[in-house]
């Protein structure tokens, strides 16, 4: 856990060339960092109005110039951490980054760890937590309907959310404590409003359960293309991700391992995983291979069965397609431009798409099945991205409210369950990063990108 | 003349803190304006009721006086919400007022080591920042190496009826009006509060008939487990009636005579002790309001009307009575009045109860913005056991709040100040389960053995009860038992919330299951093992982080987000511990994640 009290200096934007590099500054030192790194064009300084942007000369100590660019500076506590910000706009040249940088450390500032502005912003009540997470999670997201989710707006939503179920639980326990308070103010105690508290419940679980069924949409839906060896698994995996990425070879059994590659499909996120060719074979090596395939097809969320049309639908198919049962979510019979071999597939219920890499034919139903039968998955209403912190500050407020009920249900008094029901204030609490003990910081801000 | 320690008020705390300095052997002074006052029950005459009753067998269990004094002379007892677990019922009884008073005015005089001086006191006497002595009316100083104020109303308490204002703290007696202004001298910051009480009636011109009557427990518990015989007394209903739609019409109409709400009355008063005229305003959805007559004793000729409390003018008071049905030709004997009274912001002291700014200055009970005659007994008993220590070298006693209620209490004081006088609810406590009345000699007992404010029989009394209830305990978990799917034990048994202990009394061996009070007891903790097992290891983590440790030198100064004013706190009490730092005044719980943090992220402290 890093020193609360020091000044930091990070690179807010990516490093590499570009035209623009933003490095940020925050702590106490940030206006006295900035008033000898930095020369404005103006006089005098105009620091004592801040939030301007300034033009001037960026200065090294023995005081030649290392770039010509913008500063500007927030005063503490109106800033993105409610401390004294200050943000430069550089050239985008990573030696300029360096050398300001290695300036801003030399008059007392340190490198930030990942996520510390943000960690600050949350400390100084700047922002919420929930907020700060998504903030930082946007980067990682690839897909419009992922920043959608799981993004700032969607962080609104679900902080508000909570909120109102521990507003709920609070209310819940208000109203039986004052008559149990004053008893002798109040009709006599009518008892826990369980059926209020169930309907609170309900709602948490629903809210897992819907980020449950929105988690491929964090992660991605896995897609398995499975099929015995030779069926051209891996020419349609590169047809797919329109570039050669996986070997492809006449020779049967060349993929051995497994190969993930994640695409946007229509602001979807699919995970793409090519598997080797079942067959028998007496090379441990490909055994192996063909094992961990399975294994993969077992843990997707769903499989394409390939089979080629030149040699048909075979035993090696039939077993396949057992042994993967409830997985496929369609046939793909590949080699189309070829002649047709032995028996074809038979229905098995399943949607059949015909593909030709040679004329380019079946490709657009392909796709457009694979994106329906991600949205299907989705949850009726809106998506909700938590992530492994949320999710378990969410399922303890479950868990402490079915323990509410049920010592509600095996005759206890209401005072056990009130104590439950004090918990699960508390694990919204955790959620919401109200009062978090420290480790807490620890375990979320250690995920964050540097300059966050 | 030179005392150990002068307590300054006869009141519920003032009596406490007087005797245990008294019996830890220290020369003492309790000076009041008026000796005929002391132990007085200036409400009603009623002690106990949800929390307060946990709080009234706690102060037993640290050796206090009120558990005793209210079992010798309560005339009714009741369970307070029996229907529910034992961390929330609340024992209360109605007492005979004038032997309660009788009882604490005695047990007083009998002190050894206690002068009662009868004057009034102007200010506090302080010497480089110490509090050395009283200043009397008149001039003269009474010296003392500590002081326990507990002046109650008294400081600037001005009384209201109707338009009429006049000075004191309570009807017929004085005000300090000087005393308020040498603390603020000495800069303490004060507040201004409010509070009241109804009227009280003539016995002889009630009708009874028509009244709902409330009956008292058939088996009363006391207060103390150690009081004997109980109940001491014969014991007397209470009865119970209701204001009407015209008690309502008739407040309405004279609002604007009501010091209250014609803005005389600039003081906060408790919001879960309104007056009459509090409730038609606050509350107009209720038609009725309801009015408990409490007997004021056995012999008594006055009753207490409980639930109409004003300040209303003389004349509406007495039509305020009569719209009330049984009341109607009711005599008043005394009318109700409202106080506004000084008291110093809690904030003031530390977790001793000392003054900040003043060594040496003690204070306990509604100068330190509390209500209740158990809030402040509790308080007087902690203050006058603190001022002993101190003048002993000794360092000061503290209670946690998982461990007792006037630990809760004195935390939330000194931490969190008062917006409206304070009083306890089971739901101050975090973790109530484990504060119930059963276990506050488990809890509490060895404090009070250590003050030595218990006799050498009722130390007896106390563990071998304890002891007894252990083995009961233990010898339940593998003692057998008939059930309807074979033999089960005994605490498996007991565990289920439908079980009665009586039904397990055949087969527990230990005598001591036979008394009733012990039974409850073990069923409390068998039925209660699993949550409170829940809530102990929260208090586990609790102290762990509090456990923490501070580095030596640590910038304060430093810590980012902080306002000028906590660190400048935390600099000048440079706490050595989390725990330590969560119990300076003024210290938020965002200050304290910041400092836990800072701490953490030097890689000290652990």
């Amino acid at each position: 856990m890093p020193d609360v009290t020091a000044t930091i200096v990070a690179e807010a934007t990516p490093a590499g060339r570009g035209g623009l590099s933003v490095v940020r500054l925050s702590g106490d030192k940030s206006l006295e960092i900035l008033r000898k790194l930095f020369s404005p064009r103006m006089t005098p300084a105009p620091w004592s109005s801040p939030r301007r942007l300034v033009l001037g000369e960026f200065l090294d100590s023995g005081g030649s110039v290392l770039d010509l660019g913008l500063a500007v500076y927030f005063e503490a506590p109106a800033s993105f951490t409610g401390e004294d910000v200050v943000e430069f706009n550089l050239h985008g040249s990573p030696a300029v980054v360096l050398a300001v940088k290695r300036a801003c450390i030399e008059l007392g500032a340190r490198p930030a760890l990942p996520g510390e502005f943000s960690f600050r912003a949350v400390l100084n009540g700047r922002s919420g937590l929930i907020e700060a997470e998504a903030a930082n999670e946007m980067a990682s997201f690839e897909t419009a309907l992922q920043a959608k989710s799981g993004g700032i707006a969607a962080a609104g939503g679900l902080h508000s959310r909570a909120e109102a179920l521990r507003q709920r639980v609070l209310e819940l326990s208000a109203a039986w404590e004052a008559r149990v308070e004053f008893p002798e103010d109040f009709p006599p105690c009518g008892g826990l409003a369980r059926d209020e508290l169930a309907v609170v419940r309900r709602e948490v679980m629903e809210l897992l359960d819907i980020s449950h069924t929105s988690s491929p949409l964090r992660r991605g839906w896995r897609v398995a293309l499975c099929g015995a060896v030779n069926v051209g698994k891996s020419s349609l995996f590169n047809a797919i991700l329109q570039r050669e990425r996986a070997l492809v070879t006449p020779h049967p059994g060349t993929t051995r391992d497994i190969l993930e590659e994640t695409i946007d499909l229509r602001g979807l996120p699919l995970v793409l995983i090519d598997t080797a060719g079942v067959r028998e074979s007496g090379d441990p090596v490909e055994k192996l291979g063909v094992e961990r395939g399975l294994e993969a097809a077992r843990s997707a969320d769903g499989v394409l069965l390939l089979y080629s049309k030149e040699t048909g639908w075979r035993r090696e198919e039939e077993s396949l397609a057992a042994s993967l049962a409830g997985k496929v979510i369609g046939l793909v019979e590949t080699k189309s431009d070829l002649a047709r071999g032995a028996s074809e597939a038979p229905q098995l219920g399943l949607t059949r798409f015909s593909l030709s890499n040679v004329t380019g034919e079946g490709f657009p139903p392909l796709m457009s099945h694979l994106a329906d039968w991600a949205l299907a998955s989705l949850p009726g209403e809106a998506p909700v991205l938590l992530n492994e912190r949320q999710r378990a500050a969410l399922e303890r407020a479950s868990e402490c409210l079915a323990g509410a009920d049920g010592s509600l249900a095996s005759g206890h008094t209401e005072e056990v369950a009130l104590a439950f029901i004090g918990e699960a204030a508390r694990a919204f609490d955790d959620l919401l990063g109200k009062k978090p003990p420290e480790y807490l910081y620890e375990l979320i801000f250690s995920k964050f990108c540097i300059g966050k | 003349m030179k005392y150990d320690v002068i307590v300054v008020g006869g009141g519920h705390a003032g009596v406490e803190a007087s005797r245990v300095l008294a019996l830890r052997g220290l020369l003492t002074a309790l000076v009041t304006a008026d000796a005929a006052a002391i132990g007085r029950m200036s409400c009603n005459p009623s002690i106990g009721g949800v929390a307060k009753g946990h709080l009234v067998r706690e102060i037993d269990a640290l050796g206090g006086l009120m558990a005793k004094a209210a079992d010798a002379t309560g005339i009714q007892f009741r369970l307070l919400n029996s229907s529910k677990g034992p961390a929330v019922q609340g024992l209360r009884c109605q007492s005979d007022r004038e032997l309660y008073e009788e009882l604490v005015r005695k047990t007083v005089s009998a002190l050894p080591g206690l002068e009662v001086v009868e004057d009034q006191v102007t200010g506090i006497e302080i010497v480089a920042g110490a509090a050395k002595g009283v200043r009397l009316y008149g001039g003269s100083v009474l010296q003392a190496n500590a002081v326990v104020l507990a002046a109650g109303t008294f400081l600037g308490g001005a009384l209201y009826i109707g338009d009429e204002r006049s000075p004191g703290g309570r009807t017929g007696e004085f005000s300090a009006t000087l005393l308020p202004e040498s603390l603020r001298a000495a800069g303490l910051p004060l507040i201004r509060l409010k509070t009241g009480t109804p009227c009280r009636i003539e016995k002889s011109s009630v009708r009874f008939d028509g009244m709902e009557i409330q009956e008292g427990d058939a088996e009363p518990e006391p207060f103390s487990l150690q009081s004997m015989p109980f109940p001491a007394l014969p014991q007397v209903v209470c009865h119970l009636t209701r204001t009407t739609r015209k008690t309502a019409d008739i407040i309405k109409a004279n609002l604007h005579r009501s010091p209250l709400y014609g803005g005389a009355i600039t003081g906060v008063g408790p919001r879960y002790c309104p007056s009459i005229e509090d409730k038609v305003v606050k509350f107009p959805h209720h038609e009725t309001h309801q009015v408990f007559i409490e007997p004021e004793g056995l012999e008594s000729g006055l009753l207490y009307p409980n639930g109409i409390s004003t300040s209303l003018p003389r004349d509406v008071q007495e039509e305020i009575v009569h719209s009330i049905p049984g009341l109607e030709e009711a005599r008043i004997a005394r009318f109700g009045y409202a106080v506004e009274y000084d008291a110093v912001d809690p904030r003031a002291v530390s977790h001793s109860l000392e003054c900040r700014a003043i060594r040496g200055l003690y204070l306990a009970g509604q100068v330190l913005g509390t209500t209740g005659y158990e809030e402040a007994a509790g308080l007087g008993l902690y203050a006058g056991y603190n001022a002993a220590r101190a003048v002993r070298g000794e360092p000061p006693f503290r209670i946690a709040r998982e461990e007792a209620y006037l630990g809760v209490m004195v935390d939330d004081l000194v931490t969190k100040g008062v917006l409206e006088p304070y009083r306890l609810f089971t739901s101050r406590a975090e973790q109530r389960l484990l504060l119930d009345r059963h276990t506050a000699y488990k809890r509490l007992a060895r404090h009070g053995e250590e003050a030595g404010l218990f006799g050498e029989e009722e130390t007896k009394a106390i563990s071998s009860r304890e002891a007894a209830v252990s083995a009961i305990i233990s010898a339940m978990a593998s003692t057998k038992m008939p059930g309807p799917d074979g033999p089960r034990t005994v605490a498996s048994f007991l565990a289920r919330p439908e079980s009665r202990a009586e039904d397990a009394a055949p087969f527990v061996a230990n005598s001591s299951f036979g008394n009733k009070w012990v039974r409850l007891y073990v069923a409390s903790e068998i039925k209660g093992a699993g949550y409170k097992g829940r809530q102990r290891s929260e208090v586990a983590r609790l102290e762990a982080a509090r456990s923490v440790k501070v580095p030596a030198g640590f910038d304060f100064k430093r810590l980012p987000g902080l306002s000028r004013e906590v660190a400048g706190r935390l600099e000048e009490m440079r706490p050595e511990t989390i725990g330590q730092a969560e119990r300076i005044p003024g210290v938020t719980p965002a200050a304290l994640s910041i400092l836990r943090i800072a701490i953490c992220s030097r890689g000290e402290g652990k």
